[in-house]
């Protein structure tokens, strides 16, 4: 009697949607095993998300180009921290100076193309051939996860991942949905506990950061580059 | 006849007076009685308003064989309390469920309320709360347990809540990496 442990699982659900900041709950979740397994169940998950959502936007990825306006100080795709108070994440967390200081990206022109659960894909077009009637480029393409500052970048995906497009396709290249390919250093086997990390949304090319929306779906890293087309 | 006729009046009248009485004893597993409303352990527990319906009440103690005394003084303190507190209407706003409404802060009475309680007493008053179909004093004190983890790192809170720590230091140490930015405060 009298021990929180004997309070049953469907309670607990309760106590900890409660807690409303990611960040508490994933203390809790590191308290036990019992504990983790709850939180990291998806249902718990959807739950969580559908009724703290007002608490989680944590700021927003933005290209540069959008960011003019708020400060001269942005070139590169940024992170920018909502202004909810307290802060949901440290904004420093998610920062993408990573990319910037190891030289991974090396210029204004990479853009964030697209988002699936904790993953950022930014890519750059690049003219390979302009003399030709039918000038081929590509894209330089980095997938990221800004939380843990882990990255895979062109020279580690496979070959195919990264095509040379005829200029015709202009669609930008996309991550895979679920069941996408599994390559590269950020595919191994996660800990459930990464069911409530941080998920992005994207909303008029805005990459909400939304902890703990993120599914499953950070396992899969694939690119779905569209495919060389006539023309 | 006339014995057996006296006799049938008398557990007529039994009967009457016992549809009549505006109070419910309730029984703890250790033996105890306690009285509450009839009208707010309807109101306020599902369990108790389906037995005072389906006449499963007994008048010499309904049984509650999964509740200690302690907990059941707790629910039935919380009854009277709330009884003498909230207008009906009011509380049937407030009752909410997870599914439909957001979560309503507790009043400031039933923080009051559930500040005083030590944890052992806390922790048996939400699951008899749970047990007795009890909605709001269940969101009481789920609110009050949560308000106790927000802000504590993972040791602090296996100290407050006595939780052993089944994690290996390799799997913490896991968890860290991967979520850096929810432990940027400690």
């Amino acid at each position: 009697m009298g021990d929180i442990q004997g309070i049953p699982d469907d309670v607990l659900d309760l106590i900890f949607v409660l807690l409303a900041s990611p960040a508490h709950l994933i203390h809790a979740a590191s308290a036990c095993k019992r504990w983790h397994d709850i939180i990291g169940d998806p249902r718990f998950v959807s739950l969580f998300g559908s009724l703290n959502r007002r608490h989680l936007v944590a700021g927003s990825y933005h290209n540069g180009r959008h960011l003019q306006h708020l400060s001269s100080g942005y070139k590169c795709p940024a992170f920018v921290a909502s202004s909810s108070s307290p802060p949901v994440v440290d904004g420093g967390r998610l920062s993408l100076d990573f990319l910037w200081s190891d030289n991974v990206v090396d210029s204004n022109s990479w853009k964030i193309v697209d988002s699936r659960g904790c993953l950022l894909l930014l890519s750059k077009p690049r003219y390979l051939d302009y003399d030709t009637p039918n000038p081929k480029w590509r894209m330089d393409m980095v997938v990221c996860e800004p939380s843990t500052r882990r990255f895979v970048d062109k020279d580690l995906l496979s070959g195919s991942d990264v095509r040379e497009i005829s200029p015709a396709l202009r669609s930008p290249p996309a991550l895979a949905r679920d069941g996408g390919g599994r390559r590269g250093g950020a595919s191994r086997r996660r800990s459930a506990t990464l069911l409530i990390g941080l998920g992005f949304e994207c909303r008029w090319g805005v990459y909400s950061v939304q902890p703990p929306l993120a599914t499953g779906a950070t396992n899969h890293i694939g690119l779905d580059a569209p495919d060389q087309g006539a023309g | 006849m006339e014995v057996d006729k006296g006799k049938g009046e008398a557990e007529e009248t039994r009967k009457v007076a016992e549809a009549d009485r505006d109070t419910v004893t309730l029984k703890s597993s250790d033996g105890k009685l306690f009285e509450v409303s009839k009208e707010a352990a309807a109101r306020l527990s599902t369990v108790l308003a389906g037995m005072i319906a389906g006449g499963s009440i007994d008048d010499n103690g309904t049984d509650l064989k999964q509740i200690g005394s302690e907990a059941l003084e707790n629910v039935v303190d919380y009854c009277n309390k709330h009884a003498n507190s909230i207008p009906s209407a009011a509380l049937i706003s407030s009752s909410i469920s997870f599914n439909t409404a957001p979560f309503k802060e507790p009043e400031e009475w039933e923080r009051k309320f559930v500040d005083r309680l030590s944890h052992d007493a806390l922790f048996d008053l939400v699951e008899a709360a749970n047990f007795l179909g009890m909605e709001r004093l269940l969101d009481v004190t789920c609110h009050k347990i949560s308000e106790m983890m927000k802000g504590k790192s993972p040791d602090q809170i296996r100290e407050v809540f006595n939780i052993k720590n089944d994690y290996t230091k390799e799997e913490l140490e896991e968890i860290r990496q991967e979520l850096a930015w929810a432990f940027y405060d400690d």
